[in-house]
């Protein structure tokens, strides 16, 4: 290798090197995703529901940013009279508090898929939160471009959102799985 | 729905007792008419017994409001005190009086329907609503107003008690324990103003004042309750009829003032305003009742 040559190598592999990480956007896809609910009910079983209404998006790289949006209107737990309630004033105050979102712009990755970290909003109250995403697998669309899927399981206390109503026959701890699939733009 | 027996001494007889002895402390042996610690008596008595059994029913709301319910917590004992403030100023200066009312009257609608402005309506529904209710409001409030100038009595307290304790009856039917347990505890502190009513002979005339402490919240529980918790799917109309019925109904006292009534006398009159406030409120229960019952059908989740 000449001289220029070497230099031109070292200078391409600086380069490289000092890029910014190529952003890459993800979008959810709905149809494939899932965020289901779980709470003890009077200590005698466990209940759950999901939430059939999700959207989200997801920016990796430098310019790093998430943002998932769940709509309480669109709670379901196979009753209808139940859902009702859980959108009244008593829990989700849905009519006041019409988005669940979590959203933030600290994305790690790490061995098992990715961390995120940034706030969750509900009932009108926000809090720090960080949930580990692992990754279950991907996959090659058929129209071109990638699939990714991962999934999510935390927990949260209902009364640290202002949703103190009912505590006792209804659990505080609420069990939050997520699984999504996200695709490339 | 679990209701424990001491819930009805912390929700129920705390709050009607505390009601019962300011009103009656502050009143006894005064000519109510005259405005002054009879005034008072009405405004405390109330805001601070609707406190007290909001605060057994749901406990102290945040420092900070989240939600609309919050407002109204938060609203009653301040409202009472600037109530009762101006009731022992006796000469209050009518159109500062008059301007407040208006404030008032306008402002309830913009503070509790919040989310309503950001995510429902665009600004010409906003408008229509909001100016809607404003004039709603101060209509009501301005025929109660009126009706307690002039003909005194407790009857005015009686049907504005029995409303607050409809909307509760028909918001906890309808889908919020929450939000009916905050018209139940208002219904309460107007139970007992009421109990002292019958007590002193010199409160039949309670004055203007007890409107001012009692309309501008019913008001807003009704809002509160229509707005966020009522659902009625089988009908869509139910709610807005159910509503109308609830804030038109104290002002059912005006049918024995009608000049077919003329020549009744004024029990009579009194008995026939009062009837016909109850049977609006039975109307509107009547319709929540239905709307609740084909919900409950073949559907065992009872509130818990």
């Amino acid at each position: 290798m000449t001289r220029s040559a070497r230099m031109f190598a070292v200078l391409a592999a600086l380069s490289l090197t000092a890029a910014p990480a190529l952003a890459e956007q993800w979008e959810v896809d709905a149809s494939h995703t899932a965020v289901i609910f779980k709470v003890s009910h009077m200590g005698a079983s466990n209940q759950y529901g999901r939430f059939n209404d999700v959207t989200g998006s997801l920016t990796t790289g430098d310019a790093a940013a998430f943002n998932f949006t769940a709509l309480t209107e669109s709670v379901d737990t196979n009753n209808a009279k139940r859902d009702d309630h859980l959108r009244s004033p008593d829990f989700f105050n849905a009519k006041q508090f019409p988005e669940i979102s979590f959203s933030g712009s600290s994305i790690t990755p790490n061995d098992e898929g990715m961390e995120l970290a940034g706030e969750l909003s509900l009932h009108g109250v926000s809090q720090p939160l960080t949930v580990q995403l692992t990754k279950v697998g991907e996959a090659e669309n058929r129209g071109g471009g990638k699939r990714i899927g991962l999934e999510t399981t935390f927990t949260i206390n209902r009364s640290d959102f202002g949703m103190d109503q009912m505590i006792g026959p209804v659990g505080d701890e609420v069990t939050l799985i997520i699984s999504f699939e996200a695709i490339s733009k | 729905m679990i209701i424990e027996p001491v819930w009805f001494l912390y929700g129920v007889a705390i709050p009607l007792a505390i009601a019962l002895a300011i009103v009656w402390a502050l009143s006894r042996g005064r000519d109510a008419r005259a405005g002054g610690w009879p005034t008072v008596g009405w405004a405390l008595g109330i805001g601070l017994a609707t406190f007290a059994a909001l605060l057994a029913n749901t406990g102290l709301p945040p420092w900070k409001p989240i939600e609309s319910t919050h407002w109204l917590v938060i609203a009653v004992a301040p409202g009472a005190l600037l109530v009762a403030l101006l009731g022992a100023w006796k000469k209050v200066p009518r159109p500062l009086l008059m301007a407040l009312r208006v404030l008032v009257a306008a402002g309830i609608a913009p503070v509790l329907l919040q989310p309503m402005l950001r995510y429902s309506w665009d600004s010409p529904e906003a408008t229509a609503w909001l100016s809607g209710l404003g004039l709603a409001a101060l209509l009501i409030w301005g025929l109660m107003h009126l009706h307690m100038t002039r003909h005194g009595g407790v009857a005015p307290l009686f049907v504005l008690g029995a409303t607050a304790a409809g909307v509760a009856a028909c918001t906890v039917m309808s889908g919020s324990i929450t939000a009916g347990q905050l018209a139940g505890s208002f219904a309460v502190g107007l139970g007992g103003a009421y109990l002292a009513t019958l007590k002193s002979k010199s409160l039949t005339h309670a004055g203007p004042a007890m409107t001012d402490a009692v309309v501008p919240v019913l008001l807003g529980l009704l809002i509160n309750s229509w707005m966020y918790s009522w659902r009625m799917e089988h009908e869509p109309w139910a709610p807005r009829v159910v509503a109308v019925l609830f804030a038109i109904a104290p002002l059912g006292l005006w049918a024995g003032r009608l000049p077919a009534f003329q020549k009744q006398s004024e029990a009579r009159k009194t008995l026939l305003g009062v009837c016909v406030t109850l049977g609006l409120i039975a109307l509107a229960l009547g319709i929540a009742g239905y709307e609740a019952y084909l919900r409950s059908q073949a559907n065992t989740y009872d509130y818990y």
